[in-house]
């Protein structure tokens, strides 16, 4: 008995699992307008008055994959436009169908990286150090563990990048010698006393303008800078070299702030399980009787395209077929082309239409709407009123 | 083990003949079987009135060769040949047979077959006598595709199928045939 295969009857039924991956088989929304779409496929493809070559089983795949591609079209666009609001959130809800409010955590995220160089933020944790000074040594080797502690590492093991010294002169406003006391720094131990220290003596602000306190202060700055080897130091790679040359009366520790590089570069900063790109945000497929007209028309046109494809390439699988004392080229390459430009169309068609829906694309459209709205309204003559 | 043209593939062939043979040009013609149990014959095994099967109608692809015109002692006289190409799955679905000496009637034309060949094969297998197949190695490989015919036009008169030597009604554009 030769084999039979029986090809598109002119009616179909369907059932769970006549599709290869049954993502939509339960939905019966799905599966009656399978039942639909083959019909009307097989008729735009000629049936009756010819056959068709493929089976109920190959509309619904092609039904099933129309379904599938418009969905993940859609949920490309979602991911495309929501992906800075949804870096960092969990992978285990599922979006589709879901509002995504925006904000501004990918944003921040990605600004992150400049507040931690800036110190004013950031991701990267800034750690205290300090180093031991030696009475008249003025350069010292940051690598040296013997005289470097640090709060995180070990010095000279762990490259670190110091972001701070704090090797400075007491404020000059802590310095100041009150003219009208007269008795130079005993005005500041009586200021002290009363806990004021840290501020400029209350009665220079009562009894001199304040331009003279800023002049004098600048007098101290600068008689530090220019009479005396003032507070500074240089860093070039690990060494620091300290002004004034220590001694015993100025400080036995300069302290410091830095980071680990090793932190700095270590790209896995955020937490797991979170989205992190493309490939996880949680976009599941679409539910089809959630799918609105709009969309299923382009479903059907899209199945359509899928059918005419396979049907072309069944019937091109063999370049001439033969009949009875002859051969015959059927039209598998003009569906395959036809088909292939419907596709590309089709696809094409979708993305503009979600590309226009952009927040940006609103955004330019608002704006145009407005300078639009404006420009007519500049239009409308004004009254004058006379009173 | 062949790759290409399994019995999956000669069914989409199957069905593309099948389609193009029967409902697409449906070019019928008459198939008279010579029936022998009711063929008288000569010593020689010749009989000048034979017997025919009632006809039945088969479609197939004709090609109709141009008349020729044959001028000899006898005198004046035309031939014509045709070739008659059938599809073989209809054949044996409906048990027909076609051999030389049966009569076709095409275009108003009887023909009587001269030579059937059927050795148009898909792949170059016959499923029938593919080997694989009948040993149960393989399953089913290739096509046969169909039966070409080759004919020429024969004398009515001879057939003893139409009345061709009385006047017929005028109004009856198609004789039944005779002698069936």
């Amino acid at each position: 008995m030769a084999v039979n295969i029986p090809i598109w009857p002119g009616s179909a039924s369907f059932a769970v699992g006549d599709t290869p991956f049954g993502l939509y088989d339960t939905d019966s929304e799905f599966t009656s307008s399978a039942i639909k779409t083959a019909d009307w496929c097989a008729t735009r493809l000629g049936y009756p008055l010819t056959d068709i070559e493929l089976q109920s089983v190959n509309f619904f795949t092609c039904f099933e994959e129309s379904v599938s591609e418009y969905g993940a079209q859609v949920n490309t666009y979602n991911i495309r436009d929501n992906i800075l609001s949804l870096y960092g959130a969990s992978t285990g809800s599922n979006l589709t169908g879901q509002k995504v409010s925006p904000n501004f955590g990918g944003l921040i995220e990605l600004a992150e990286d400049y507040g931690a160089e800036a110190g004013s933020g950031g991701n990267v944790t800034y750690y205290t150090g300090s180093l031991s000074l030696t009475t008249n040594q003025q350069i010292y080797d940051l690598t040296d563990s013997s005289i470097v502690t640090l709060e995180s590492g070990t010095a000279g093991t762990n490259e670190i990048e110091i972001k701070r010294i704090f090797h400075e002169a007491p404020p000059a406003i802590a310095r100041y010698f009150d003219p009208f006391i007269g008795t130079g720094l005993g005005s500041q131990q009586m200021l002290d006393g009363f806990s004021w220290g840290s501020y400029s003596p209350g009665v220079s602000f009562m009894m001199m303008p304040m331009y003279a306190d800023i002049l004098r202060m600048q007098a101290i700055e600068f008689n530090d800078e220019i009479r005396k080897s003032a507070y500074s130091f240089e860093l070039v790679n690990d060494r620091l070299k300290l002004f004034p040359l220590p001694n015993s009366t100025i400080t036995s520790k300069v302290f410091f702030t830095y980071i680990l590089k090793s932190e700095r570069s270590n790209p896995l900063k955020g937490a797991t399980g979170t989205i992190s790109d493309f490939s996880n945000v949680p976009y599941e497929n679409v539910i089809y009787s959630n799918i609105n007209a709009v969309g299923k028309q382009w479903i059907r046109r899209y199945a359509l395209a899928l059918a005419k494809e396979m049907l072309g390439y069944i019937r091109g699988k063999y370049s001439a077929l033969p009949i009875p004392n002859a051969e015959i080229t059927l039209n598998g390459a003009d569906l395959i082309s036809a088909a292939q430009t419907e596709k590309e169309g089709l696809i094409t068609e979708l993305k503009d239409t979600l590309d226009t829906m952009s927040r940006q694309a609103q955004l330019e459209r608002k704006a145009a709407e407005a300078s639009s709205m404006q420009e007519q309204f500049n239009k409308i003559p004004l009254k004058i009123y006379i009173g | 083990m062949a790759l290409f043209g399994s019995g999956r593939d000669a069914s989409l062939i199957r069905h593309m003949n099948k389609e193009l043979v029967v409902d697409i040009l449906d070019n019928e013609i008459e198939f008279y079987k010579l029936e022998l149990d009711s063929t008288r014959e000569n010593l020689y095994g010749e009989s000048d009135k034979k017997s025919y099967y009632h006809p039945i109608k088969i479609p197939c692809i004709v090609q109709k060769d141009e008349k020729t015109m044959i001028s000899d002692d006898f005198g004046l006289d035309s031939t014509r040949t045709g070739i008659f190409a059938f599809n073989k799955d209809y054949l044996r679905d409906r048990t027909i047979i076609i051999e030389e000496g049966d009569i076709l009637l095409w275009d108003n034309e009887f023909y009587e077959i001269d030579k059937t060949a059927g050795s148009q094969y898909w792949r170059g297998t016959n499923p029938s006598t593919d080997l694989g197949r009948i040993s149960q190695e393989r399953g089913e490989f290739g096509f046969e595709v169909s039966i070409v015919v080759e004919a020429h036009v024969t004398r009515r008169n001879k057939l003893n199928l139409v009345e061709v030597r009385t006047g017929g009604n005028p109004n009856q554009e198609y004789q039944l045939p005779k002698g069936l």
